[in-house]
């Protein structure tokens, strides 16, 4: 293959800000209450030596109230709510509604000092503490790209289809194993738009190496993608009708839906374009 | 919430740092199904420690280098299981991909590459890499954080730079070919 288009290399930069994104969303957050909660709660009631410094009134009720958060977050979770500011408030409740504890156990010995060094005031909140716990996730995580989608598979393009053997183009350090899971899928994701054929065979190399892979139901829309744009449109239309059955709640759904929808008739009469 | 005590109270630590912690410790290696027993550790320290905590640093510089220690012990227990650690970025892709559309998939792996990336480097270069670039902080508290001299943290964030941008463009190149 050819190598046209650029390299879309990973800019270091673009990483950079991708990892800034990840912060931890209010449902992880939530759910790591309710597990801390539960730890808290062990460790309060039960022997341990983790209580050495926090066997004080306030450490108590720091503890109490954690527990009691986690019992809120559960309550919250099931009432689909996501309240996380709201786990301070109210509840007093007993540890007996506290989640089952995992493996508080293994924490590991860390200095319960902090840092001896320049004194700085106390101050400065995260560099993007302001940003709300609630709302951190949304500039990472966009409902969904239907324009840019339907842009690529409104793309039709021609080129050869031709095999490719699977490669172990790992890092010098790894281990000479096949391509990774990501690896196959990112190899197919940036070629799905300029060599679509060259993304099918990272893809079929994908569902060889990983036939039930994490990355299975991405394989199936770069599938639906790269068979689109080579023009097998039959073929596209058809993954995409058995993409739906068995991922009816992904949230490329919606995008298969209405491809389908637009290209009712074409499916009907023409299996090919 | 705002009922100041004289020290930081755990739950606005909790409530305040908890996002950051779970952004920080995937960088710090540990594996996504991992995530949540370590930060919790973390916080487990944090309630441990805090009320001996006399603000000599940051509240915030005294998380994270919670975290760090937190993570390089875990780390280090996974040592003896590394294939499983290099499997990290996958799996914690994997983990995430189920819901997302291929827009957010792309942010994965790219996140995936970055922990590849990320893992070839020392702990030290790592952690100072994941500090400054990420967490944005100054070199100064990462110097605090970490217990080492500034132009330590200098060095080994230049280092860190140059083979992760490095090990970056040679994905990338993998991907194109």
């Amino acid at each position: 293959m050819s190598k046209q288009a650029p390299a879309p290399g990973i800019d270091m930069a673009s990483a950079i800000e991708h990892a800034r994104a990840a912060i931890g969303t209010a449902g992880q957050v939530d759910s790591l209450k309710v597990k801390l909660a539960a730890g808290l709660a062990t460790h309060s009631g039960g022997a341990t030596s983790m209580s050495t410094h926090a066997g004080t009134g306030a450490a108590s009720t720091q503890t109490r109230t954690l527990v009691s958060l986690g019992k809120a977050c559960v309550f919250s979770a099931a009432l689909g709510a996501a309240g996380t500011v709201a786990w301070f408030a109210t509840h007093e409740g007993d540890s007996a509604a506290a989640p089952r504890a995992t493996s508080p156990a293994t924490v590991a010995p860390v200095t319960s000092e902090p840092p001896a060094a320049a004194l700085q005031p106390p101050a400065a909140p995260p560099a993007s503490s302001d940003a709300p716990i609630d709302d951190a996730p949304a500039a990472s995580h966009p409902p969904s790209r239907p324009s840019a989608a339907r842009a690529r598979l409104a793309k039709p393009a021609a080129a050869s289809r031709t095999s490719r053997t699977p490669r172990g183009d790992s890092p010098a350090n790894a281990p000479p194993a096949p391509a990774s899971e990501v690896e196959l899928i990112s190899r197919a994701q940036g070629l799905v738009d300029s060599q679509p054929s060259a993304a099918l065979a990272a893809l079929r190399e994908h569902e060889v190496a990983y036939p039930s892979g994490m990355l299975r139901e991405e394989r199936e829309v770069l599938r639906i993608d790269a068979e689109w744009a080579l023009g097998s449109r039959d073929s596209a239309l058809a993954h995409a009708r058995a993409f739906l059955l068995r991922y009816p709640h992904s949230t490329q759904a919606r995008r298969f839906e209405t491809l389908l929808s637009d290209h009712k008739n074409e499916l009907d009469t023409t299996p090919t374009e | 919430m705002d009922s100041a005590l004289g020290a930081p109270e755990f739950e606005r630590v909790f409530a305040e740092f908890a996002p950051y912690v779970l952004r920080v410790l995937p960088r710090m290696g540990v594996a996504a199904s991992d995530v949540e027993d370590v930060a919790q550790d973390v916080f487990m320290t944090v309630h441990r420690a805090l009320p001996s905590f006399e603000n000599r640093s940051t509240v915030r510089t005294w998380v994270y280098g919670i975290c760090i220690r937190v993570a390089g012990n875990y780390r280090q227990r996974a040592h003896r299981r590394r294939e499983q650690l290099m499997a990290a970025p996958e799996e914690r892709a994997a983990q995430v991909e189920t819901r997302t559309p291929a827009r957010e998939l792309e942010a994965q792996r790219t996140l995936a590459a970055l922990d590849e990336a990320l893992g070839r480097l020392s702990d030290v270069q790592r952690a100072v890499f994941v500090l400054h670039e990420i967490e944005q902080l100054p070199v100064s508290e990462i110097a605090e954080a970490l217990e080492c001299p500034k132009f330590t943290v200098y060095a080994r964030l230049y280092a860190a730079r140059q083979s992760v941008k490095a090990r970056l463009a040679r994905i990338g190149e993998v991907a194109d070919e």
